[in-house]
């Protein structure tokens, strides 16, 4: 089965139905990038490092995202730990730690802005950058966290935004040098040597490339209004 | 003293910035954020060395500096990384 992750074409036999079903929007045709194989040892591997005891169903799909990630870098690509929408053509990526509110005040976006929002992925697009092009494609892929938000597209990642739960609202500019913290903690780092090289090298490509902010919200609507209202500059 | 895991390091915005990698990332599963100067003292402890090393080859690269400030720097960093425990 070819399937299509990233605009890459990735060659896999799945072991179980799980695989087939999550992956299903994904399917694609053509001459394959990388011919992904799980071995024996990687879904070993990645049973050791679940959090509770999951069906091995579950535990192929995790491993195959695992490898693909590893598999990325060397290829201009990463996955970012975040939710990515878009917005009429400009992608936004809200970045925190799992349990800090990114999936809330994403929907909070969407209340406000309703139809001109499209979710991305809710929790681990892979952003790819292209040979010429200063910016870089925010994807959707079936790996969209526990919600299941995500949608089969892309989108140019123009803004990264950090969120932190605040009483008051406030969206304010970070600097590159401000996220260098903010951004490792939020991007899956491979074992390989080459492929982390590769992985900082495309991290500070990002940073540099992307509008940043820092946004402290609380959960009520006008949160989404104070920072969209000033990443789109609407006074 | 030396690095007791193998990390890489680049650029990061104005940052040098150091990752654990190989089996080493599961034992360090973080990084280390420096400056040039922290860089040239990291770069350093990939060998055995002491502080005296690390000073005396400062003083050599850095001839403006005074030695006292040089090893005040070099411990100060070299506290920061036994506190992170990565160094042997």
């Amino acid at each position: 089965m070819i399937y299509s992750f990233a605009d890459f074409k990735i060659e896999y036999e799945g072991l179980y139905e799980q695989m087939r079903k999550l992956c299903l929007d994904y399917e694609a045709e053509g001459t394959p990038d990388y011919t992904l194989k799980l071995t024996e040892a990687d879904i070993e591997t990645e049973k050791q490092l679940a959090d509770a005891v999951y069906s091995d169903g579950y535990i192929e799909t995790i491993a195959f995202y695992r490898k693909l990630a590893d598999w990325l870098p060397q290829n201009n690509a990463f996955v970012l730990h975040s939710a990515l929408f878009d917005i009429d053509g400009t992608g936004i990526a809200f970045a925190a730690h799992s349990g800090t509110g990114k999936t809330t005040h994403m929907r909070l976006w969407k209340k406000l802005l309703g139809e001109r929002l499209t979710v991305v992925n809710g929790d681990k697009p892979i952003v790819r950058f292209f040979e010429g092009e200063s910016t870089a494609y925010g994807y959707g892929t079936p790996w969209c966290g526990k919600e299941r938000m995500g949608t089969n597209t892309k989108t140019q990642v123009k803004h990264i935004c950090f969120i932190e739960r605040a009483e008051e609202n406030s969206c304010v500019p970070m600097e590159p040098s401000e996220a260098v913290d903010l951004i490792f903690n939020q991007v899956y780092m491979p074992k390989d040597p080459m492929g982390t090289l590769a992985t900082m090298q495309l991290i500070n490509r990002l940073i540099n490339s992307c509008r940043l902010w820092k946004i402290r919200c609380n959960m009520d609507i006008t949160a989404a209004e104070t920072a969209y209202n000033k990443i789109f500059c609407i006074k | 003293m030396k690095l007791k895991y193998n990390f890489v390091t680049n650029e990061v915005a104005d940052k040098i910035v150091a990752v654990a990698v190989g089996e080493d990332l599961s034992k360090f599963n973080g990084f280390i954020k420096m400056n040039d100067i922290g860089a040239y003292i990291f770069n350093m402890l990939k060998n055995d060395v002491t502080v005296d090393d690390i000073v005396a080859a400062m003083q050599k690269d850095y001839p403006n500096e005074a030695e006292a400030e040089i090893r005040e720097t070099v411990e100060g960093f070299v506290a920061k990384l036994k506190e992170a425990e990565v160094l042997e």
